[in-house]
């Protein structure tokens, strides 16, 4: 069952055509990458999911009912953790919590228990007495995440929620995430860290101009690219390395040298490892590192936008 | 409902949270009465420095100079004539009474002819001694005429209302204008800090918008119309508190009299919060950051003031300014408190108080118009 359809949804500002005609399904109790370049309409399609902004026109409906005509409906069933950190510095850790969780109608015994779930949940009960202003930006991201799911919501949308912390913090995040997935929330997860959304994510949507231009799991987004894989070989001396019989070996179609390391471009659907160490060995030259790499999303994503993520 | 009153209990608990704005919007009240009093309380309380010049010598002058001495707030020295101009001059002195040589003689004979009063500050000074000294010396005259020169015969009366057949009594009178002046002067600057006391509260929308806590709560079930509607009570209730706050402390505690029924002054004061917030709002509708709502307020707040009276009587600036006030509803607000001061009831001055609810609703509708032009994830409602 799709917790989230987005029917031809568009948003204009004038002239400008923010988000065109996008479409999208994200099924329950996936976690959901969303990646787009800033300005390829990524932050105005969460805009919309979570009620910040309305649509020119299209459909979003949430656990099939439209949240144009269910607004509340939508709102109760949708916690954000927004880029920005969006916490009262005057107000402790645990009052913030509260705070948000009371309007979503939480009160009394009910409010305490989930206030104080949401803060162990993310690893700051002992911090709750705490205010903001003394915590690090880590523990300030994992605060704007308790925030975000003390009403227990269906669905999380989470914008780049590991900008700017520690590695540690990163973690916790990450892992917070796979935790809640196995909770049963449906999460959307943007970020700019690629490495972020193939860890955690398993399903991808890649955004530009205001569209879906790919979408699915990581291995078919790869797929979907290339059919080629490259060898990185690093050796001692690269005198008297002749590159053309290299050329030869079966299944390579490229070879690129770079300071000692040699690049071989080969077919995927190929096994000429062995082959390309024999070459080495036989022509006595020393091997000090080698090296498989598979297409990554940074390059699936720089292939079918022509830019990187960061621009 | 329920998101609503949690939210405004929300804003009520961060302004709680920080005693010094607290202080801030609750102690402003004492300041307006405070400015107030420095600036119309020392109004007719001084006292006039009188100086004397006794070239007669005799028992009639040295008993006037005694009676002038008596009067209430009149500081009198004696000085010598070459020292008259000096003493003018420099404000020593606000007047010098002479008693020329004669002087007994003439009120013997019922002619008091033989005394100069000399001041550079003009009638404003020297009415309320004259008018004293010139009682005084009427009552000598005419016993200098019923004794018809006989000044064994001048003395038996005299004496006779030295003992208290015939004695001047003087008694101080409140000036009320006084008083009226220092509770329309604290209510003037009370406007003031109203308006800027609104702004601030509704800049914390800007705040929020800064802090991204705006957005924020714009993903809850917490809508734009409800999150500025929050803030329009909170502001309000500061408002009227402030006003409460003022009128206590001019009726009980520093005792002025307003000379205006409490609840109509509760009433005018509370029509005016609507329009303080309401103008608060347009200044923060037209603003996309702190410092520009900053500048909105010093652009707007203090030259309107200025034109509607809440710093000095607006009839002291010229015609034209006079009418720019008619525009300004501080000004219209001080007029409704100053016709319930001349006696006039609150249904008389309906019309007043309509003027006062139209300012508050079009400011109202011109802050709604701009929050709902916005069309980005900035928008208000």
């Amino acid at each position: 069952m799709n917790i989230l359809e987005l029917t031809k949804l568009t948003k204009k500002f004038g002239d400008f055509i923010a988000v065109d005609q996008l479409t999208l399904s994200i099924a329950e109790g996936e976690i959901f990458g969303l990646l787009g370049a800033n300005g390829a309409g990524k932050s105005t399609t969460i805009n919309m999911v979570s009620g910040l902004i309305r649509a020119t026109s299209g459909e979003i409906q949430l656990m099939g009912k439209s949240i144009t005509n269910n607004r509340h409906f939508a709102k109760m069933n949708i916690g954000v953790v927004p880029q920005d950190i969006a916490i009262y510095e005057d107000l402790t850790a645990y009052e913030n919590v509260k705070f948000f969780a009371g309007l979503y109608g939480l009160r009394g015994t009910k409010l305490d228990e989930q206030v104080k779930k949401a803060l162990e949940f993310v690893g700051l009960s002992d911090r709750h007495k705490s205010f903001p202003k003394n915590f690090s930006g880590g523990m300030k991201r994992r605060l704007n995440i308790a925030c975000a799911i003390a009403h227990q919501p269906k669905l999380i949308i989470m914008d780049e929620p590991t900008v700017g912390i520690d590695p540690q913090s990163r973690n916790y995040i990450l892992n917070s995430v796979r935790k809640l997935n196995e909770m049963g929330c449906t999460i959307i997860y943007t970020s700019h860290y690629m490495e972020e959304v193939e860890e955690v994510c398993s399903q991808i949507a890649i955004v530009d101009h205001g569209k879906v231009i790919a979408e699915g799991t990581k291995e078919q987004l790869k797929s979907i690219i290339t059919d080629t894989k490259d060898v990185w070989v690093e050796v001692k001396n690269i005198d008297g390395l002749k590159l053309e019989p290299i050329q030869t070996i079966n299944g390579v179609l490229g070879v690129e040298v770079s300071d000692n390391q040699i690049k071989i471009n080969s077919d995927m659907g190929v096994n000429n490892l062995n082959a390309i160490i024999q070459h080495f060995i036989t022509n006595q030259i020393e091997i000090h590192s080698i090296q498989e790499k598979e297409p990554n999303l940074e390059s699936v994503f720089l292939t079918l936008t022509g830019r990187s993520l960061r621009d | 409902m329920k998101d609503f009153i949690w939210l405004t209990k929300h804003f009520f608990s961060l302004i709680l949270k920080k005693p010094k704005t607290l202080l801030l919007y609750l102690g402003t009240p004492l300041v307006s009465i405070g400015i107030a009093f420095l600036l119309f309380g020392s109004m007719g309380t001084e006292s006039v420095h009188v100086g004397i010049i006794n070239d007669d010598h005799q028992k009639l002058a040295t008993e006037t100079i005694q009676f002038i001495q008596g009067l209430k707030q009149m500081n009198v020295k004696q000085i010598q004539q070459k020292d008259v101009s000096n003493q003018l001059a420099s404000g020593n002195l606000d007047l010098v009474i002479r008693f020329q040589p004669g002087f007994t003689k003439g009120l013997y004979s019922g002619k008091p002819n033989q005394v100069e009063v000399i001041s550079i500050k003009g009638a404003a000074v020297t009415t309320q001694v004259e008018s004293y000294l010139n009682h005084h010396l009427d009552q000598l005259s005419k016993m200098g005429q019923a004794a018809n020169g006989d000044i064994k015969m001048f003395e038996q009366i005299y004496q006779g209302t030295k003992k208290g057949s015939l004695q001047v009594v003087t008694h101080s009178t409140q000036d009320e204008s006084i008083n009226d002046q220092i509770s329309t002067g604290s209510i003037g600057y009370l406007l003031v800090i109203m308006l800027i006391s609104a702004a601030n509260l509704s800049g914390t929308i800007l705040q929020e918008k800064e802090n991204r806590t705006y957005f924020r709560l714009l993903s809850t079930p917490i809508n734009a119309r409800k999150f500025v509607l929050a803030n329009v009570c909170v502001n309000m209730s500061i408002m009227i508190i402030q006003a409460i706050i003022t009128i206590l402390l001019m009726t009980k505690v520093f005792n002025i009299q307003t000379h205006i029924p409490v609840w109509g002054l509760a009433l005018v004061m509370i029509l005016y919060s609507f329009v303080a917030v309401a103008i608060s709002l347009v200044m923060i509708s037209f603003s996309n950051s702190s410092s520009t709502a900053s500048t909105l307020q010093n652009i707007i707040i203090t030259p309107t003031c200025m034109l509607a009276g809440c710093f000095w009587p607006v009839e002291i600036m010229p015609n034209f300014v006079q009418r720019i006030a008619d525009f300004l509803p501080q000004h219209w607000t001080l007029e409704t408190l100053k016709q319930l001061q001349l006696g006039e009831s609150i249904s008389q001055l309906s019309l007043h108080l309509a003027i006062i609810c139209a300012f508050a609703a079009a400011f109202f509708l011109i802050a709604i118009y701009k929050f709902s032009r916005n069309d980005d994830v900035r928008t208000f409602l």
